[in-house]
């Protein structure tokens, strides 16, 4: 069985290495990859050294491309296999470029083919246009997912840079699990979320 | 290994697709109406099944009733081959109706809408149904307006253009032949937004086309509507009198069987739209025949006796 994990969020939210680092805390020793945007399709597989080198330190950008890793899981669990779907960054700006538009696609058929939404928010970001922009996309993402009875989580990333200046309507939702994709704090709570849908507290994780 | 298409997943909304694709919304816009739409998307469905089971239900058209086998299988086979990362273009759908009057003409085009537009290939699926004055102006500039106003309503549904031979009347100073062109571009320009259906009379149609030369081409689906024959005719004389609540007597049926086969060779004779008059002029005799009455049975409040029958003698 495979768990589709669809990854969103704005631009420089911490998507990728979130997905590579997540991963590798899942086990993952070597990540197959499979990419589609509007210049087309790529694959291939890395260490999660390399990715992070290639699709994240190096500064690719992968903004406007949907990426979907698969993590193979130990055959004991619940889960053999969780595709973790790096959709592209999230727009504000109206109009989208063609580019835009075609990743805006990519992503949505992401989120509609998944089983959870996991939304990531930037907690370091004090710009309240950007937070007003993660607030109506949580709105949107949770009513669909409602309806879908899909899980529906979001994570506040960066959290190792929070300052406890979040505001509401995250910081008073009781399902938002602070994480940091480079200490990789919050991942073993966020694995029994999305595994095993155990709701988290915010009360709790700080 | 988990793989994305560029093509729009069966059940998602080929609407909201073609919206994003032309830059129409934005980021929040498309996310909001993902589950709106959807929603939608299920009721179309069932709007689907319904369009198509009242056009089953329709006595003979078995023309057209096989054109619409036709657009569902290809819908339905475009999705799949769509998941399997196949080309898949959109046809066009733009229509010519020919036929008698009362041979179910604008029924099958309201349907149609309906049927599109559960399919995704109409948002609205509407009919609007418009003749030559609805088109055709009174002085220079007047007709390009009044024909784009008629094809901007029908955005999203069907524009029923009735006795469109009417059109090409008068020749080339007519400023029907202005509404002609407007439509022709407004067809190849929103190709995908609305169906344009031209509608008339058999023989006058096949004049029109003659005179156009360049329009036949333009419309793939032509379907001919022929005259039901006395037997579909009597069928759907008990089908409208099942649906109100009636029923003709076995001399009612016969009385009318002789009438419609006397009349049909008629130049005027104008096939369900006469059987429906004459039903319903029947039906107000027999009120007046009851009304005399002091009491009534069931049975006589149902039943369309032979006296009843609203058929004049030739």
């Amino acid at each position: 069985m495979t768990l589709t994990i669809a990854v969103v969020g704005a631009a420089r939210v911490g998507k990728t290495l979130f997905c590579i680092n997540f991963a590798e805390y899942l086990g993952a020793r070597s990540l197959s990859y499979i990419e589609c945007g509007s210049a087309g399709e790529g694959r291939g597989t890395l260490s999660p050294a390399a990715a992070r080198e290639m699709m994240v330190h190096r500064g690719r950008r992968s903004g406007a491309v949907v990426r979907t890793f698969t993590v193979h899981l130990s055959p004991r669990q619940t889960w053999r296999r969780i595709a973790l779907i790096d959709t592209a960054s999230l727009v504000e700006k109206k109009p989208l470029t063609r580019a835009a538009r075609t990743a805006l696609l990519l992503t949505l058929q992401a989120i509609h083919s998944a089983a959870a939404v996991l939304q990531l928010v930037d907690l370091s970001c004090h710009d309240p246009a950007r937070r007003e922009f993660d607030d109506a996309v949580w709105r949107h993402l949770a009513d669909y997912c409602r309806e879908q009875g899909k899980l529906f989580l979001t994570a506040g990333s960066k959290a190792d840079l929070y300052d406890g200046s979040l505001q509401a309507p995250f910081a008073s939702t009781e399902k938002m699990v602070f994480i940091s994709s480079l200490t990789r704090a919050g991942f073993p709570r966020l694995q029994r979320c999305l595994l095993g849908a155990v709701g988290p507290s915010a009360q709790e994780m700080k | 290994m988990y793989l994305l298409s560029r093509q729009p997943p069966e059940p998602f909304d080929s609407h909201l697709w073609r919206k994003i694709e032309r830059g129409e919304l934005g980021t929040l816009e498309a996310l909001q109406r993902m589950g709106g739409l959807r929603r939608e998307g299920r009721q179309s469905d069932s709007a689907a099944a319904a369009a198509l089971w009242e056009l089953k239900q329709l006595v003979g058209l078995s023309e057209v009733k096989q054109v619409v086998e036709e657009i569902k299988a290809y819908i339905e086979i475009g999705a799949q081959r769509a998941a399997h990362h196949l080309k898949c273009e959109q046809l066009v759908w733009h229509m010519i109706f020919s036929g008698n009057p009362g041979t179910g003409k604008t029924t099958v085009a309201r349907l149609l809408g309906k049927l599109f537009k559960g399919l995704g290939l109409l948002e609205r699926g509407h009919l609007v149904e418009v003749e030559r004055a609805d088109l055709v102006g009174e002085y220079i500039g007047h007709t390009a307006q009044k024909t784009r106003e008629q094809i901007q309503k029908a955005m999203g549904g069907v524009l029923f253009v009735d006795e469109a031979y009417s059109l090409g009347r008068g020749g080339e100073k007519d400023f029907g032949k202005e509404a002609i062109d407007v439509l022709v571009k407004a067809m190849e320009d929103h190709r995908h937004e609305f169906i344009l259906i031209l509608a008339g009379y058999r023989r006058e149609m096949a004049a029109f086309l003659r005179l156009n030369p360049g329009l036949s081409s333009r419309f793939p689906i032509q379907i001919d509507f022929p005259d039901y024959s006395v037997v579909e005719l009597l069928e759907i004389a008990e089908m409208m009198a099942q649906q109100r609540h009636y029923s003709l007597s076995p001399e009612a049926r016969r009385r009318l069987q002789r009438y419609l086969a006397e009349r049909k060779g008629d130049l005027n004779f104008s096939n369900a739209r006469l059987v429906r008059n004459i039903l319903e002029k029947s039906i107000r005799r027999q009120a007046v025949r009851l009304s005399k009455k002091e009491r009534l049975t069931r049975e006589e409040l149902i039943t369309i006796e032979e006296a009843d029958l609203a058929v004049e003698e030739r």
